[in-house]
Formats: structure tokens, C-alpha cells, sequence
């Protein structure tokens, strides 16, 4: 039997509850979830409970056990670099840090070079990259001589709440309604969008562009009641970016990379849901063949990828590879946001 | 009931031939009644020539879009001439009950189109589809375009509601032409797909709120036959505003194709 690797999840909100639990569980011949932890000590031992893994009473105490070998970072972004730091440096052979890697460059930069000190793997939760449907396309895009002139990320959703609710059940009851929901302005707003839902596929876009070094966004609009509209130019290559969110059910995720002679087409499920793989399809010369959704999705597909890696499978990646997919990110999230206060300016 | 003669311009025989024979009791082909003129780059010179001999009933199909119209305008005025646009999106029998049962829900709206077409023409028939669903367009807020793909972002109205308009054109000869109009709001979204071979296919029409999903039917139609039977039972423009109204939409396509 392979060996089985030690995971302990730090957080334990809806990504830890809906995601990492269900995809571990489904993988256990691979992975043995041992503990958990939040900041909130209930919810974890409530979590942990339902899970049959140990609350840690600490980080450090998490970050102490030899028996955890790899650690997924489910906390707000704010704290993603300086865990992801301290477990690089407890030893642990893999760190899986849910998007956003971090918070800003420094921080990217920091992650990679003590990954590269201690020989620790990062890899990010940007579970499209690991999903069947992806691989489909990127292969298929791989093969031509041409480069995609459009790239087109759509991602129209219902709110979080609806696929959490169908996903998991609630642990504990939410807290209650206290002060007023913070108030956040239109460039806050629109990083968030960015930082938080575009970045999603941003390293997917970023993998098609010939060249990601001088990214322009030449239009950037935030939509109510939360979504966003960019145009971006990447020397000969356009990116239209845009994401709703509405008040019903049908979700439409997509991406689409064209080119005069072929097209490249994915269709991947909501976050939260466990529905299978996206699906995806190439069409040149009048015909087309497509990739039938497949049994894992991304989120087993970031896991299966970390076991890969740490049993020598698969070549571990390039630490700078993350940080260059969160500074191509940062770098859309900033000029969308000087726009954006450019505009509120007039 | 007498057959209407139609003169194709600038069409292949093969085409004529099938079309009158798919509407064989309101057509036939002939000179006398109408000029069917095909909308290539050149259609303006075709068009005068056309005057120039005498037509006094002429069908624009899927004019390229031309600057400077002014002057054929006139022409067409000065010849006391009818003109009918015939459009293969906005004049598709789908556009306008799919319009007409629109709420005035939406805030954003965007609109995809690809197609062997120059970048141009891609715009263009978005932009007409635009005003087919009853659309009237303001500012241009951004264009972004490269040699095979443009971007837009527009300031427009619908049903009387400010909405954000999206276009995206993306040249390619892969896969089926289509254009897609959306429009999304807080409650509801709406979607329009048509196919762009101007073969009398099918369209995709739904719209979705939380009460659920309705589909709009649609027959094997297209926007040439439709036009035909309205020309049939004599529903001219009285004069050229449409196509004046053509002509500032084309203005603008030009101006987004050039980024
Ligand atoms: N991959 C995806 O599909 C996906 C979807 C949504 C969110 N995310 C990402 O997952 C992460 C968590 O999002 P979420 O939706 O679960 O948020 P959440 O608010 O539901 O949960 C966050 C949890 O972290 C805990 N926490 C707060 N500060 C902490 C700290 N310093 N250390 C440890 N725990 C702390 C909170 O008590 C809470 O339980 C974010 O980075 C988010 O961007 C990923």
C-alpha cells in the first residue's frame, strides 16, 4: 500500500467545511486527515467531530506533529503568508494555500524563497488548474502554432450561500447579526472581485497569454450587485474578464480562448459543489471533440496532484510559479483598481 | 395572388433559385417588382446603379458597414425609392418576441459574436441586435481592439434602465458563427442565441429568475424569408430612417473595430 500523508487544515469555515473535507475523505487511500484548527476553538472541535480528525489546540501544536505531513492554509488571505511561512519552516513537506496565495508581492516572493529553503511544495488552490477540463484545454492549445487573440473568463454565479447550503450543513449556527456590515468602497470592492472570484482563472488566463510580463487593463468596471467587467491587453492578445452574480440558480462558469483557426472552450461547475470535472471541448476545421465531464474535479485534483508530487510521481513545480500567478493577479487587481478610483475621482 | 418578382444583385443563381422556389406562391424571380441587393463591401456603388436603372424597390441584405453613407442616402430619396433592410441577427423573427417579453430588470448586457466576418460587420450585427431588443446606445466608455478580436463597453439604456453594454467580437473560422446577446440583472437573466449562416435555424431563447426557467420557441425561420413576407404584404419604410439609423450603428462598429 502507497503511504498514506498526515493533513492538518488550518480554518474552518465553508472551504475547509465543503471542500478540503469531502475531497480528503473521498481520497483516503492517499491522505489521513488528522487535525484541525481555527481561531474560533469551537467550530474546530465541532468540525474536527464531524470528521473524525483532533481539534489542535494551537497553529504551533498543529505545526509540531510529525505526523502531519501536509497543511492546507483555509484562513482569510491576510494570514495566508506568515502560516504558510511557519509551516514550511515546521518541515511539512507540502503546503496547500487556498487562493489568494497572499497578500501582497513580498509576501508571494517570501513564500517562494523559504519553499525553496526548506524544500517544502506550495501549491495554491486554484482548483481550475487542476481540473480535467483544464488539462483538456491546455493540451489542446499546447498543440497549435497559433495563439489565442481572445480569452474570454465568465463567471456568472447565485451567492456563495446557495452552494455551501447544498455542499455541506452548517456546523454550528452562523453568529449572530451584530454591528453593521463593514462599509467598502468601489476600489475595495473591486480588488475583492479580483483578489477573491477573478483569481480563479487568472492563472488559467495567464497560461494562454504569449506574454503576461506588460498586462494592460484598459477598462475596468464594477457591476452591481457584485461582479466585474475588464478588458486587458497583452501585446497582440485581448482578455475580457467578466463575472455576475445574481439572485437565482443557474450558474454559468466558463472560459474561452479563441483563435482565427481554432477555439477552446471549458464549462466548470460552481466552487463548493462536488459534481464531478468541468467540461471541455476544441473545435478547428468544422469539427470539434469535447472531453466528457470526468469523475474528480479540481479540488481532488489539487490533492491527488500534492500526492503525486511528494511520492516523486510527478516533478514537483516551480516555486516562482505561484508567485508569478499572484503578481500577474496583483498586477490586473491594481490597474482595475486605479481605474476605478480614477474614475470615481471625476 | 400575383407572385412578387425578385432581381437578385450580387447573388449566385443557386441562391435565387432556392429562395423563390422556398416561397413559391409569394415569389417569383424576375425584374419589375424588387431588387434583392446583396451587402458586400461595394453594395453602395451596386445600390446607385441600381437607382441609376430605375429600382423603386430594393432589399438591403446584410449591408458591410461603409463610412459616409450620406450621400447614398440621398440618392435613395432623390430616386423616390423604398429600401428594406434585411439584417441575418436583428432581423431574425426571433429578435422581437424575444424583446418584447423583456422586464425592465437588467443592469448589465453583454453580447458575443464570432464569425469569419471582418471585425467590423462581427460589431456591427451586435450593435443591430442591441437595438433590435429595443436597446438605444450612449457613450462609448472603452474599445480595445486588436487585428481579429475588439472590446467594447458602452453606456445604454433598456426598457428604460441604464445598463452597461459588453461587446466582444472575436474573429474565427472554427466552430459554428453565432451571436449571443445576455443581459444579467439582480433577479433575472436572459440569453438570446442566433446562428449566423442566415440558414433558417433554430435559435436559443430562455430567460431565468427565481420562479424558474422559460424557454421561447422557436421555428425554422430565418430573417430573409421573414423580411420577404413582409415586402409581400407591402410593409415599406416610408422613408430613410432606418437606414439612417443603420448608418450612424455602422459608424460606431467602424470606430470600435479600430479600437
Ligand atoms: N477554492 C475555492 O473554491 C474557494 C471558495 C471560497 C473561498 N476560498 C478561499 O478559502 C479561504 C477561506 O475562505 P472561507 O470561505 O472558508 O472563509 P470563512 O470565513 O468561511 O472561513 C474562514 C475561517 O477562518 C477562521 N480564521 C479567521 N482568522 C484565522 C486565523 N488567523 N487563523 C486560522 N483561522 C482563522 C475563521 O474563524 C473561519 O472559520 C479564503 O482564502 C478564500 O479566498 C476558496
Amino acid at each position: 500500500m502507497t503511504q498514506r500523508w498526515g493533513v492538518g487544515l488550518v480554518g474552518s469555515g465553508l472551504v475547509t467545511r465543503s471542500i478540503h473535507i469531502p475531497a480528503l475523505a473521498a481520497l483516503g487511500d492517499l491522505f489521513a486527515l488528522r487535525s484541525l484548527w481555527d481561531v474560533n476553538p469551537a467550530l474546530a472541535q465541532a468540525t474536527a467531530a464531524s470528521c473524525g480528525a483532533q481539534a489542535a489546540p494551537s497553529l504551533e501544536a498543529m505545526l509540531a506533529d510529525p505526523a502531519i505531513d501536509v497543511v492546507m492554509i483555509g484562513s482569510p488571505a491576510q494570514f495566508h503568508a506568515g502560516q504558510a511561512i511557519a509551516a514550511l519552516r515546521a518541515g511539512k513537506k507540502a503546503v496547500l494555500v487556498e487562493k489568494p496565495l497572499c497578500s501582497t508581492p513580498q509576501e508571494a516572493e517570501d513564500i517562494a524563497q523559504v519553499a525553496r529553503e526548506t524544500g517544502g511544495l506550495v501549491l495554491v488552490g486554484a482548483m481550475h488548474l487542476f481540473d480535467p477540463a483544464w488539462r483538456f484545454m491546455e493540451q489542446q492549445v499546447a498543440a497549435q502554432d497559433s495563439a489565442p487573440s481572445l480569452i474570454r473568463s465568465c463567471i456568472i454565479l447565485p451567492p456563495n450561500g446557495r452552494f455551501d447550503q447544498w455542499a455541506s450543513e452548517e456546523i454550528l449556527p452562523p453568529p449572530p447579526a451584530g454591528s453593521p456590515p463593514l462599509l467598502r468602497s468601489e476600489v475595495m470592492m473591486m480588488e475583492g472581485a479580483i483578489m477573491g472570484l477573478a483569481i480563479h482563472d487568472l492563472p488559467l488566463v495567464r497560461r494562454l497569454l504569449r506574454d503576461d510580463a506588460g498586462v494592460q487593463v484598459t477598462s475596468a468596471k464594477r457591476l452591481s450587485p457584485f461582479g466585474y467587467m475588464l478588458s486587458i491587453k497583452a501585446g497582440e492578445q485581448l482578455v475580457d474578464l467578466f463575472a455576475f452574480m445574481h439572485g437565482h440558480w443557474r450558474p454559468e462558469w466558463t472560459l474561452t480562448a479563441t483563435a482565427l483557426d481554432w477555439q477552446a472552450h471549458a464549462e466548470f461547475t460552481p466552487s463548493f459543489v462536488m459534481a464531478g470535472s468541468g467540461s471541455a471541448s476544441f473545435t478547428a476545421k468544422g469539427a470539434s471533440h469535447a472531453m466528457i465531464p470526468q469523475a474528480d474535479n479540481g479540488y481532488a485534483g489539487e490533492w491527488q496532484a500534492i500526492a503525486a508530487f511528494l511520492s516523486g510521481e510527478a516533478a514537483p513545480p516551480d516555486p516562482q510559479d505561484v508567485v508569478r500567478d499572484f503578481l500577474f493577479a496583483h498586477a490586473i487587481a491594481q490597474q482595475a483598481c486605479a481605474l476605478v478610483a480614477k474614475e470615481m475621482a471625476q | 395572388m400575383k407572385p412578387m418578382l425578385v432581381a437578385g444583385n450580387g447573388l449566385s443563381a443557386s441562391f435565387m433559385a432556392s429562395l423563390v422556389a422556398s416561397l413559391p406562391v409569394s415569389l417569383a424571380q424576375g425584374e419589375g417588382d424588387v431588387v434583392l441587393l446583396q451587402g458586400a463591401g461595394d453594395w453602395p456603388a451596386r445600390l446607385m446603379t441600381t437607382l441609376a436603372q430605375g429600382a423603386k424597390r430594393i432589399i438591403l441584405l446584410d449591408p458591410a458597414p461603409v463610412p459616409e453613407l450620406g450621400p447614398v442616402i440621398e440618392q435613395v430619396e432623390a430616386a423616390g425609392a423604398l429600401l428594406l433592410l434585411c439584417e441575418t441577427h436583428s432581423d431574425n423573427p426571433a429578435v422581437a418576441p424575444f424583446a418584447a417579453g423583456l422586464q425592465p430588470v437588467f443592469s448589465t448586457v453583454t453580447v458575443e459574436a464570432q464569425g469569419e466576418d471582418d471585425l467590423a460587420s462581427l460589431l456591427l450585427a451586435q450593435i443591430r441586435v442591441a437595438r433590435g431588443m429595443g436597446m438605444t446606445m450612449g457613450e462609448l466608455l472603452n474599445a480595445t481592439a486588436g487585428q481579429d478580436q475588439a472590446l467594447a463597453m458602452l453606456a445604454a439604456r433598456l426598457r428604460g434602465q441604464e445598463v452597461l453594454l459588453r461587446l466582444g467580437a472575436v474573429r474565427c473560422r472554427a466552430g459554428l458563427a453565432r451571436l449571443r446577446w445576455m443581459a444579467h440583472g439582480p433577479t433575472d437573466s436572459a440569453c438570446l442565441e442566433l446562428d449566423s449562416s442566415g440558414k433558417p435555424r433554430p435559435v436559443v431563447a430562455w430567460h431565468v429568475n427565481g420562479d424558474g426557467m422559460r424557454n421561447m420557441p422557436s421555428l425554422y425561420e430565418n430573417a430573409l424569408r421573414s423580411i420577404l413576407r413582409k415586402a409581400v404584404a407591402g410593409a415599406w419604410p416610408a422613408d430613410t430612417q432606418a437606414l439612417r439609423d443603420w448608418a450612424s450603428d455602422a459608424a460606431l462598429a467602424l470606430a470600435i473595430a479600430q479600437g
